[in-house]
C-alpha cells in the first residue's frame, strides 16, 4: 500500500473501532428459539418414556420366558419323580408278590418237613432248618436295605437272587424228603 | 468507587454462572436471560459476517439453539462470552464453507441494514454497508480480523485455509472498501 492508502486506512481503522459492538435485531428470534427448545424437550421426554416402555416390555417378556422355562423345568422334574415313584411302586409290588409266593411254598415245605422229621436224620433236619432261617434272615435284611434305599438296583437284583436261592433250596430239599 | 465496580462485575459474573448452571439443568427461562444478555452482541457478529439481515437473524437463532444443545459441554474453562462467540463464528464459517461455490451476492444493497445501529453517523452506516457488500470470503476475514480481533493464524484455523490466504483476503477487503468509500 502507498503512504496515502496507509493514511486512509489508519483513518478507517479509527472509524472501525467506533463501530457499535452490539446491534439489536429488527425481529426478536427468541420466540422461535423457545418453541424449538420446548419441542426438543417434549421429544426427548417422549423418547425417554418410549425407551422406558421398551425396556419394561423387554423385562416383562424376560420374566414371562423365565417363568415358562422354570415351569417347564419343574414339570420335567415332577414327571421324572412321578415316573420314579411309579417304578418304585411297581418294584415293591413285585417284591411283595414274590415274597408272598415264596412264603406259601416255604410254609408248605416246613409243614411237610415237620411231618417227615422222624424219617430224616436229626443233623440234616437241623441243617435244613438253619439254612432256611439264614436265607430268611438275609432276605429280610435285603428288604430292609431296599426300603431305606429304593433306587439301588443291585439290591433288587440281590433280592431276586435270594428268593431264587431259597426256592431252589426248598425244591431240592423237598425232593430228598421221603413222601408220607 | 473502584471496589464497587469490581463487586458489581463479580455480581454479574456470579449471576451469569447461576443462569448457566440453571440453563444446564434445563431451565428455559434462565436460557432466555442468557439470550437477552448476548443477543445484541451476537447479532452484530452475525450481521457483519453475513452482510444480510434475514440471514443474520437465521444465524442468531441457529447459534442460540447450538448453544442450548452444547450448554452441558461448557465447563467454565474459558469465559462464557468467548465460548459462545467461538460457536457463532464456527457456525457461520461452516455455513459459508458449505456454500463456497455459491458466493453470497448483494445485488441490491439494503441501505437500512444498519439503521438500528446508527442515528446520524452516516460514515459508520456507510462503512457497515460497504463491509456488507464485500465478497463472502473477504468479508468474513475482514470482520474476524479487524472487528473481532482474531489473528490470521486463528482465522486460518477456523476457515480451514492458510495464513497467506487470510492475509490476501484481508488485503482484498481493504482495497475494495477504500474504493467503495472513496
Amino acid at each position: 500500500m502507498s503512504d496515502q492508502q496507509n493514511s486512509d486506512w489508519t483513518e478507517m481503522k479509527q472509524k472501525l473501532e467506533q463501530l457499535p459492538k452490539s446491534i439489536a435485531p429488527k425481529n426478536s428470534v427468541w420466540p422461535s428459539i423457545e418453541k424449538q427448545i420446548i419441542n426438543e424437550q417434549v421429544l426427548a421426554k417422549m423418547q425417554s418414556q418410549s425407551m422406558w416402555l421398551k425396556w419394561s416390555m423387554a423385562a416383562s417378556w424376560m420374566i414371562v420366558f423365565g417363568a415358562l422355562a422354570f415351569s417347564f423345568g419343574s414339570f420335567k422334574e415332577l414327571k421324572q419323580t412321578q415316573e420314579q415313584h411309579a417304578q418304585l411302586l411297581s418294584q415293591s409290588f413285585q417284591m411283595i408278590q414274590q415274597e408272598q409266593e415264596l412264603n406259601i411254598v416255604r410254609t408248605q415245605f416246613l409243614s411237610s418237613l415237620a411231618q417227615s422229621q422222624h424219617a430224616i436224620d436229626a443233623k440234616e433236619y437241623s441243617s435244613i432248618i438253619n439254612q432256611l432261617a439264614y436265607l430268611k434272615m438275609d432276605r429280610q435284611q435285603l428288604i430292609a436295605q431296599i426300603k431305606s434305599d429304593p433306587n439301588q438296583t443291585e439290591l433288587m437284583a440281590q433280592f431276586v437272587q435270594a428268593i431264587a436261592d431259597e426256592q431252589t433250596l426248598i425244591n431240592s430239599t423237598a425232593n430228598k424228603i421221603p413222601k408220607i | 468507587m473502584q471496589p464497587n465496580v469490581i463487586s458489581i462485575n463479580e455480581h454479574k459474573e456470579n449471576s451469569l454462572d447461576k443462569l448457566i448452571k440453571d440453563a444446564q439443568k434445563g431451565s428455559v427461562s434462565s436460557f432466555e436471560r442468557i439470550y437477552l444478555l448476548f443477543e445484541k452482541r451476537l447479532f452484530a457478529l452475525c450481521l457483519r459476517m453475513s452482510g444480510n439481515n434475514a440471514l443474520a437473524e437465521e444465524f442468531l437463532q441457529e447459534v442460540f439453539l447450538l448453544i442450548w444443545k452444547k450448554l452441558n459441554q461448557f465447563n467454565g474453562d474459558s469465559q462464557f462470552s468467548t465460548w459462545i462467540h467461538r460457536i457463532a463464528v464456527n457456525h457461520i464459517i461452516s455455513y459459508f464453507r458449505v456454500k463456497k461455490n455459491c458466493d453470497f451476492t448483494h445485488d441490491e444493497l439494503d441501505t437500512n441494514l444498519f439503521s438500528t445501529a446508527f442515528d446520524n453517523q452516516s460514515f459508520g452506516r456507510d462503512l457497515e454497508n460497504a463491509i456488507a457488500t464485500l465478497p463472502d470470503k473477504a468479508r468474513l476475514v475482514f470482520v474476524m480480523y479487524e472487528i473481532e480481533g482474531l489473528s490470521h493464524q486463528e482465522i486460518a484455523e477456523q476457515t480451514d485455509t492458510s495464513v497467506g490466504t487470510s492475509k490476501a483476503q484481508l488485503h482484498r477487503a481493504k482495497k475494495l472498501l477504500q474504493e467503495r468509500l472513496a
